[in-house]
């Protein structure tokens, strides 16, 4: 039988995932089909542009690392190419027989890297921009299969931004170093500004809004990414054209932007958004990446770090037996923040909780993602826990699955 | 490709007690191939266990409501 968009509607409300495409209608497979199609093409696109970089490694550790990164990078292009498959799409006539302007990515990977400074940039830049995109589906996407398979590329595109991150403060200590890398963050850090797609208010592929695939919205998006890469460039003595607005609690472009890139200079001039029309047909997939679910996860990443941000972000943790946060269940018994470190006290239900380690994992990476987050502490303090440690809505919520 | 199928991975993390789960799935034109490729590609975590199994050999006995 099949699904009724309203059934489908229901079910993502509920906070079921969608499972295979039995279970959604027509409308949501093609959405999710265009948001795997830009996913799997970027990730695919980024190992030959990362490998040409690679050849400018100084050591050979430092190549083994560059070529560690790209297999992970065709592993993750492997993720969602499989997830299309499934989708019934002939993925090999995707990879091998299609026009090479159709791909989908963001116009930075048409740009060569022509420098180990450069590939470790874009490993700060590109892979952060990968690791919120697709951390931000991985916690909130209502496609089951993508939100297990993600687990995998969250944790390695994390150990790519943080490879970038590591070479570019080595880099920054010696003054030629120091000068290079500022050459490369002069155009990457406007490439990596549009990679997350058109402005909220310019973007046209609406039919999206309410299917949950991803929580954040484009401009929430890089508004995370500023946050998170300023403060690294501003950390090793690099000047970017960003600031942060303390009256209006945003990140700002203090350049003329959105603006033509020319790429034999590698420079940013002046006029518009690449909208597929005015940019070269590689770059209409900058439309194709929009995308906004209509869930309200509250966007905590501009707020200043304190204890309501951190449970806020908390809130989006849900336990993994039941969909109930933990905030909500009782497990969250203390939240301290004292400069970028995060204190946590929790408890379990009961001391054979299969999912302690898991439940762990998801707190880290959660407050990592925050901005002004350096260290995690976690304390399993084994309070009893009990019934009544369950919130109203925690209550409502097992009630409404069946399990109280 | 000719004579491929889908081999789903299945695996437990070497730390904790973590049971196997369902990791992915790799096309091989064989178990021994699909075997290889599961072991390189899903390599996000240090296993004690893996296994390929053919999607074919699966049999669906509950489905989600």
């Amino acid at each position: 039988m099949a699904v009724t968009e309203e059934a489908l509607l229901a079910r993502i409300a509920r906070g079921d995932l969608v499972e295979g495409p039995e279970y959604a209608t027509q409308p949501y497979i093609d959405a999710l089909k265009r948001t795997l199609i830009v996913s799997a093409d970027t990730e695919l696109i980024s190992a030959p542009s990362y490998l040409r970089a690679a050849r400018d490694a100084p050591s050979i550790n430092s190549y083994i690392s560059a070529t560690g990164i790209i297999q992970d990078e065709l592993g993750h292009a492997h993720i969602a190419y499989r997830m299309l498959r499934d989708l019934g799409v002939d993925t090999d006539a995707l990879v091998y027989e299609r026009d090479p302007k159709d791909f989908k990515h963001p116009y930075a990977f048409d740009v060569p890297l022509d420098s180990w400074t450069e590939l470790v940039v874009a490993n700060a830049f590109y892979d952060r921009a990968g690791f919120l995109l697709l951390g931000d589906i991985f916690r909130h996407t209502t496609y089951g299969p993508w939100k297990r398979a993600l687990a995998k590329v969250d944790r390695e595109e994390n150990f790519h931004l943080g490879h970038g991150e590591k070479w570019m403060r080595t880099l920054s200590q010696d003054p030629k170093g120091k000068t290079d890398l500022q050459h490369a963050v002069d155009w990457m850090f406007l490439l990596t500004i549009e990679w997350f797609g058109l402005p909220d208010a310019l973007k046209r592929h609406k039919e999206q809004i309410g299917y949950g695939l991803k929580g954040y919205t484009n401009d929430q998006l890089r508004q995370q990414w500023m946050s998170t890469a300023v403060p690294l460039c501003q950390e090793v003595g690099l000047t970017v054209p960003a600031r942060h607005d303390a009256e209006h609690n945003e990140w700002v472009i203090t350049c003329p932007f959105p603006a033509r890139f020319d790429e034999r200079q590698k420079s940013p001039g002046m006029t518009c958004w690449c909208d597929g029309s005015s940019a070269g047909p590689r770059t209409a997939s900058l439309s194709a990446r929009s995308s906004a679910g209509t869930r309200n996860w509250g966007d905590t990443s501009m707020r200043e770090l304190d204890a309501g941000v951190v449970r806020a972000a908390l809130y989006e943790i849900l336990d993994p037996e039941y969909p109930v946060s933990i905030v909500d269940l009782g497990l969250i018994r203390g939240v301290e923040v004292k400069g970028s470190t995060v204190r946590v006290r929790m408890t379990y239900t009961s001391m054979g909780c299969p999912c302690t380690e898991m439940i762990q994992d998801d707190i880290r990476e959660r407050l990592r993602a925050l901005p002004g987050v350096g260290r995690v502490e976690i304390e399993v303090v084994w309070e009893p826990w009990t019934r009544e440690h369950i919130s109203a809505e925690g209550l409502k919520q097992l009630r409404g699955v069946g399990v109280v | 490709m000719q004579g491929e199928e889908i081999y789903e991975v299945f695996a437990a993390r070497a730390e904790g007690a973590e049971p196997v789960k369902n990791v992915g799935a790799v096309r091989a034109r064989s178990s021994r191939e699909a075997a290889i490729f599961a072991h390189k590609l899903y390599d996000e975590w240090r296993w004690k266990e893996m296994f390929v199994v053919p999607r074919r050999a699966l049999i669906h006995v509950i489905r989600p409501a």
